[in-house]
C-alpha cells in the first residue's frame, strides 16, 4: 500500500513545549488509553477510539480552508487508506466478541478464543501505526 | 529562551523520540503538535482514557452499546472526511 505519510516522526520544540505545560498540568502521559487499557478488547476499543478522534478532527482539517488545499487532499486520502484496516479490526473485534460468547455458551472451545484473539490483536497492531501515522500528518 | 528550559524541552523531545518508535505509547505525544489546533482532540483522548480506566477498576470489557456507539461515529467519521471536497 503506498503510503501518503511517512513514519518518521518530527517532533517540534513547540511540540515539546506543549508536551512540559501538560506534564506540569498533570495531564502528560499518563493519559493514553491503549496503556491504559489491559486485555485485548479493552485495547481494540481504545485504539478504535483514538482512530475515530483523530479521524473527527481530520473531518475538520478537510474542512478548514486555511490550510492548503495539497495538504487537505493528502488528509483525506491518509483516511481513505486508513478505512479497510480499520474495517478489518472492526470486523476481527466482533468475531472475538462472537466466539467468546459461544465460549459461554458451552459452544465452542477456549482454542477458538485464543486464536480470535491473536488475530484481534493482530489488526489492533496493524491500525496502532496507521493512528499514528494520521496524527503525525495532521501535527503536520 | 532560558536555557534551563531549552534543556528540558530537548531532553523530553528526545524521550519521545525513543518512545515513539515502533510503540502505541507514543501516538498521545506525537499528537500534541496536532493538538495545539484545539481543545476538542486533547479532551476527547482524556475522556477515552478515563473510559478505559473505568473499565479497567471494574474488570470489565466494553459493553454491546459502547461498541456499537463508537462504530456508529467511526462510521459517521469517517464518511465524512471522505465526502468532502477540499477544493
Amino acid at each position: 500500500m503506498k503510503r501518503v505519510f511517512p513514519d518518521v516522526w518530527v517532533f517540534g520544540y513547540a511540540g515539546a513545549l506543549v508536551l512540559v505545560v501538560s506534564v506540569l498540568l498533570g495531564g502528560g502521559c499518563q493519559s493514553n488509553p491503549v496503556s491504559s487499557a489491559e486485555t485485548v478488547e479493552q485495547r481494540a476499543f481504545a485504539v478504535l477510539g483514538l482512530y475515530q478522534i483523530v479521524v473527527e478532527e481530520a473531518g475538520i482539517a478537510v474542512g478548514d480552508t486555511t490550510i492548503p488545499v495539497g495538504t487537505r487532499r493528502a488528509i483525506q486520502e491518509a483516511v481513505r487508506e486508513a478505512q479497510p484496516v480499520r474495517r478489518q479490526l472492526s470486523v476481527a473485534y466482533l468475531e472475538y466478541v462472537t466466539i467468546r460468547g459461544e465460549l459461554a455458551a458451552g459452544e465452542t472451545t477456549e482454542a477458538r478464543v485464543v486464536i480470535v484473539a491473536q488475530q484481534l490483536e493482530r489488526w489492533v497492531e496493524r491500525l496502532e501505526p496507521i493512528v499514528r501515522g494520521l496524527v503525525t500528518s495532521l501535527g503536520g | 529562551m532560558n536555557a534551563a528550559i531549552q534543556l528540558l524541552i530537548g531532553a523530553v523531545s528526545s524521550l519521545l523520540r525513543v518512545r515513539g518508535q515502533g510503540d502505541i505509547s507514543g501516538i498521545l505525544d506525537q499528537g500534541l503538535a496536532f493538538w495545539r489546533r484545539g481543545v476538542s482532540g486533547r479532551a476527547g483522548i482524556l475522556a477515552l482514557n478515563e473510559q478505559i480506566k473505568a473499565m479497567v477498576a471494574e474488570g470489565r470489557d466494553p459493553t454491546a452499546d459502547e461498541r456499537v456507539a463508537q462504530d456508529e461515529a467511526i462510521e459517521a467519521a469517517e464518511a465524512a472526511v471522505l465526502a468532502a471536497e477540499p477544493e
